[in-house]
């Protein structure tokens, strides 16, 4: 207990230091992050996804939409669609083979012509975040783009109903046209309804990356606590051990008090967190009716398992500056596996499975779920936990031992 | 007899430290080991210490095996290793704490062993901003928070200024006055002039060595072995 105490009081007086170093870092990552985000956008040879669309092969006007979809829009380098009927696409989407898929009802157009919308249905598996963001700008786009060029083919069929007369009136046929775009035009927002499948587990854009900035904020962490677990010798360890005190009592005591005080901090942070984006950001509709104390035990959890894991690097390279390497490493390479700067459900699917595997993308998940309310995750939690603090004792236990 | 250390061993893989170190220490009595870097006299406290364990060999104190009673052998030891065990961060005050119970701290700071160490003169202040010598006054302070008879010291000088120095071998002169026994590893004449005896470490095992000011004599020994 005296050992723990010791331990707290230090935590406390490098806290303020901590918290420095991890905001800082956390600016230079999330400005990293953007940077990437943007290049990635830019990228014409990355891997597109895949997205299924369920709609009838035989009506022209449907194919020839799919294919202004494929070619004409910026969707070309974004997505692959694949024509296919509707239980294919859901086996496809649970076995992970597809991304998400389309289901374009079959009066999709006629319901337009009697200026009414049937609306697509756009169904994602859970927990592939901002496709259908991203799918719905694109359509959105291609739709836009669709009328401006009709447009243009209604001028110049006026020009040339005027320079062949006939017994059409031009005017009367431009105006019925007008009409039915502005129906189009204003219903445009409604041409979309987004499904999941099974028990939605699915965060918006701004929820994800919430979540993905709070785990990117814990991995980090690590490195500002570095005065805390860095250390030139084991002469204290030993001395302890000399005691009776062995390494696994050393171990529970120091990650005891660190645990105590980085929960402490992300308590509060994590409170003011969704209190200031509930009040300013109104359009993470996760958090409107989310009580930020719901969300404590899951930030409990997400940093004991992270913060055993740093506790661990530490122990495995306890001296600085190799210490710190290793942590900004292990922060930057699981922070972007995981998909805490860019969403895992864009990587190619090697990359995705091990992004989840890892506990940073375990934390991910686990936390994701809190959010959107599907749960599940944390027995993983506790295995990572339990599992680092284990390699711990026993590197230290073999330090001190010789 | 007071202590008498037998036989003892000590191998980290296949490489062997210690082949069966003997010797033996009278109550009061200061005991110098010297031998060359790497001979093995730091792995000679710390079996001692019980911080590691060895392959054979017994530690006897009035008659107990320290090495099988690591309760006898907690009450009976300290051991200060060559470096700063304390935490940098806290105050010579809260490293004091983690070692001594409440009353007992009091007591030995108002007129125990830890005024004799002279603590009290900077117990507010953080560990970061001690002395070297200051330093090894704490860490011994910690160390000893259990009164015990036999203090393992390892190179307990080393990199003092003279004061510091002389201020700590006055200490352990008055620490042996009043019975304790010191086994300190060491390169330094003063300590070994302060010593009553010295153990030459070489091989693995310790034979005596009749240490009479004469460093050159003992250079010499030491490259020998």
């Amino acid at each position: 207990m005296r050992y723990l105490l010791a331990q707290g009081k230090r935590a406390l007086r490098l806290l303020p230091r901590t918290l420095a170093v991890t905001l800082l870092l956390t600016l230079a990552a999330s400005v990293a992050g953007a940077a990437i985000s943007v290049r990635r956008a830019s990228d014409a040879s990355r891997q597109r996804v895949p997205v299924g669309v369920v709609a009838d092969e035989a009506n022209p006007y449907i194919i020839m939409g799919i294919h202004a979809l494929e070619t004409f829009d910026a969707a070309r380098d974004e997505f692959e669609f694949l024509i296919m009927e509707e239980p294919e696409a859901l086996a496809q989407l649970r076995a992970g083979k597809l991304r998400a898929y389309l289901v374009i009802p079959d009066d999709f157009l006629e319901a337009m012509y009697t200026d009414d919308v049937h609306p697509i249905r756009f169904i994602t598996p859970d927990g592939a975040p901002g496709l259908e963001t991203r799918l719905a700008a694109e359509l959105a786009g291609a739709v836009a783009r669709l009328m401006t060029e009709t447009q243009n083919a209604q001028y110049g069929a006026i020009h040339y109903v005027m320079d062949h007369p006939s017994d059409m009136n031009p005017y009367l046929a431009d105006d019925e046209l007008i009409d039915r775009y502005f129906t189009l035009v204003l219903g445009r927002d409604k041409l979309l309804r987004l499904e999941t499948v099974g028990v939605s587990g699915t965060l918006g854009y701004a929820a994800y990356y919430l979540c993905g900035f709070t785990v990117a904020l814990a991995l980090l962490w690590g490195i500002g606590a570095s005065p805390l677990f860095s250390r030139r010798s084991d002469e204290l360890g030993l001395l302890l051990r000399a005691r009776g005190f062995g390494a696994v009592r050393q171990v529970a005591g120091e990650f005891g008090a660190y645990y105590a005080l980085t929960l402490l901090g992300a308590l509060c942070a994590g409170t003011a967190a969704v209190l200031l984006l509930r009040r300013f950001a109104a359009n993470i509709p996760e958090l409107r009716y989310l009580s930020p104390f719901a969300l404590f035990p899951a930030l409990a959890l997400t940093v004991l398992a992270l913060g055993a894991m740093q506790f661990f690097l530490y122990e495995l390279a306890p001296e600085n500056p190799g210490g710190v390497l290793l942590q900004f490493l292990n922060a930057a390479a699981q922070g972007y596996a995981a998909g805490c700067f860019y969403p895992r459900s864009f990587f190619p699917e090697g990359l995705r499975t091990l992004g989840g595997c890892l506990p940073a993308g375990a934390a991910l998940r686990y936390l994701s779920g809190a959010v959107s309310g599907s749960g599940g995750g944390g027995l993983a939690m506790l295995g990572w936990t339990a599992a680092f603090l284990a390699l711990a004792a026993a590197l230290r236990q073999r330090r001190l031992t010789g | 007899m007071t202590g008498e250390i037998r036989d003892i061993q000590k191998s980290y893989g296949k490489t062997t430290v210690l082949r069966g170190v003997t010797f033996s220490a009278e109550r009061g009595e200061a005991v110098a080991l010297v031998g060359a870097n790497g001979s093995g006299k730091s792995t000679l406290l710390r079996v001692l210490a019980g911080v590691l364990s060895s392959q054979g060999g017994e530690f006897l104190w009035d008659g107990v095996d320290l090495l099988r009673s690591r309760p006898a052998l907690g009450r009976t030891v300290a051991y200060v290793p060559q470096g700063t065990p304390l935490l940098e961060e806290l105050s010579a005050l809260d490293n004091l704490r983690l070692w001594y119970e409440r009353d007992a701290l009091a007591a030995s700071l108002d007129g125990g062993m830890l005024r004799e160490l002279g603590v009290q003169d900077f117990l507010k202040k953080p560990v970061s901003r001690l002395s070297g010598g200051m330093r090894k006054r704490l860490s011994i302070g910690c160390a000893i928070s259990r009164d015990p008879q036999v203090l393992l010291l390892d190179e307990p000088t080393a990199a003092l200024d003279l004061a510091a120095r002389e201020r700590l071998l006055d200490y352990f002169a008055a620490y042996c006055a009043r019975g304790g026994t010191i086994l300190l590893a060491t390169h330094d004449l003063r300590e070994l002039a302060f010593c009553a005896r010295c153990c030459l470490l070489s091989g693995g095992v310790v034979s005596p060595y009749e240490y009479d000011g004469d460093a050159r004599r003992l250079a010499q020994a030491l490259e020998r072995s």
